[in-house]
């Protein structure tokens, strides 16, 4: 579904991100791990082509939809207007809007309501809807997905992402969040100073491997 | 065009829209009150008066709605968000134009059909006092202020593209917009042909090529004209209205270009 080939950004003299290549297929989940200034957003916005890359090469073969972290949604407009923005932009069923809100868990008393009245983990839940909204198989790209989300929330996302995953979607998770990471992802990039130093793949999804991780992540800083 | 539906409603609901459409309906009616005092010319006063409660409200629907909305759209990822429909940046920025250039319309409409009610009472009220030919002399003159700010949208949408934040956006839009209401006006004191005659040529012509280029969005000249019904020839207004949109194209086009090879980080 994406195959990523050297790709790089460069800053002035400063590489933030460098000689990226990896490959995800049909339903499969990628985990991008590393601190903050890693290069983490980075590599998805060269991916999407938010930012221009000065190196590499990105083949998309597919539908591919887009979570950014924090983005602050258009208060004045109510989380089901937005859904069926997308819809009436790709000339989609409107239908797929609610069922898109349905399936993120967002209360339908909150679906009509303007975004600036809805809390930071119910807007987290209509970006999670957005990048929902849309055929089954896709590319999912995904920076922190789970955040503002509390413990019972962050659960409830990850079980949807798996069934997409299940479904054939692909995703590209960036989180901080190990565990969660762990529990969603089948191989895990370790991205530091804008280089990808580890491909880990991830077997039994258990704290081990989620401990495992944070100790490579601390070596790589 | 769903983009520009959504740009349209987006704006629609926001509280502060809503209070400028109350204002339009409510401040023509309002006027009568200031106006009262002119007992000489009821029209030309109340022409005036609407001339000027127009370009408030255009100036205010562009500084204070439509670019920190385009500001935020950049500073606030919520571009990165309506970019990844998947559209075109140049959809993308046409849309978000369309739509904003659009709710200016019921601004205006709104105006228009409450001074069109406000003048009948008062040319019913006070006909002696009423010269102004109403018919087309107000409801074209309000759509021909209308043109300036259309402009003024594509140089916001120029800044916000170039500049680093809402901050530095809203300086340089203020800038742009005092120096099209104050240079102009200048540049024609110039061009008069006592002070000409004073002038080396080489000024004289590099004066002559500012006047021609610089864009005169005050519109005071054709505000003037309108309300005392003196109506400038056909081919003025078509230069007029050509002049403005030209600068409006010209300015979205550079926004699109510039915004093509923009990193959105």
């Amino acid at each position: 579904m994406l195959r990523v080939e050297g790709l790089g950004k460069r800053y002035g003299r400063r590489w933030a991100l460098r000689r990226a290549s990896f490959e995800i297929r049909k339903g499969e989940a990628v985990g991008l791990l590393g601190a903050n200034g890693a290069g983490k957003s980075t590599l998805i916005k060269c991916l999407l082509g938010l930012l221009r890359p000065s190196e590499g090469q990105v083949h998309l073969a597919t539908e591919a939809s887009y979570l950014p972290e924090q983005p602050q949604l258009p208060g004045a407009l109510s989380p089901l207007a937005m859904l069926r923005f997308k819809c009436a932009a790709r000339d989609w069923p409107r239908e797929w809007a609610e069922s898109a809100l349905q399936a993120s868990g967002l209360a339908q008393a909150a679906w009509e309501r303007p975004l600036r009245q809805c809390s930071k983990g119910m807007q987290q839940r209509v970006l999670i809807a957005w990048t929902l909204c849309g055929p089954d198989s896709k590319l999912m790209l995904l920076d922190e997905p789970m955040s503002g989300l509390d413990a019972l929330g962050r659960a409830e996302i990850l079980s949807l992402f798996q069934q997409r995953k299940d479904s054939g979607s692909a995703i590209l998770m960036c989180s901080h969040i190990v565990p969660d990471m762990v529990r969603l992802c089948d191989r895990v990039l370790l991205i530091s100073g804008g280089l990808i130093r580890e491909e880990i793949a991830l077997s039994d999804h258990s704290l081990v491997e989620a401990e495992m991780l944070e100790e490579r992540l601390v070596r790589w800083q | 065009m769903a983009l520009m539906r959504f740009t349209f409603t987006e704006v629609f609901h926001h509280r502060a829209y809503q209070l400028m459409m109350l204002a339009c309906l409510l401040l023509p009616w309002l006027m009568l009150v200031p106006m009262s005092l002119f007992l000489l010319d009821l029209g030309k006063v109340l022409a005036d008066l609407l001339f000027t409660t127009e370009h408030m409200m255009l100036a205010g629907f562009v500084f204070f709605m439509a670019l920190p909305l385009m500001a935020r759209d950049i500073e606030q990822k919520v571009c990165h968000l309506l970019l990844s429909v998947p559209m075109s940046r140049s959809t993308y920025l046409l849309s978000r134009y369309l739509g904003m250039a659009a709710a200016m319309l019921p601004l205006t409409g709104l105006l228009l059909l409450s001074s069109a009610a406000a003048f009948v009472f008062v040319a019913y009220q006070w006909p002696d006092y009423t010269t102004l030919d109403l018919a087309w002399g107000v409801p074209l003159g309000e759509m021909l202020l209308l043109l300036p700010y259309l402009a003024l949208l594509g140089a916001l949408f120029l800044i916000v593209v170039l500049a680093s934040g809402s901050s530095e956006s809203m300086v340089f839009l203020f800038s742009v917009w005092l120096l099209s209401w104050s240079v102009p006006p200048v540049l024609e004191a110039l061009m008069r042909p006592e002070v000409a005659a004073k002038m080396p040529h080489g000024l004289f012509v590099l004066v002559q090529a500012l006047e021609y280029m610089l864009p005169d969005l005050s519109s005071a000249r054709l505000s003037l004209d309108v309300a005392h019904a003196h109506w400038p020839a056909p081919e003025m207004l078509l230069a007029y209205a050509c002049e403005h949109l030209s600068y409006a194209g010209i300015a979205l086009i550079l926004a699109m270009l510039r915004f093509e090879r923009r990193d959105l980080a």
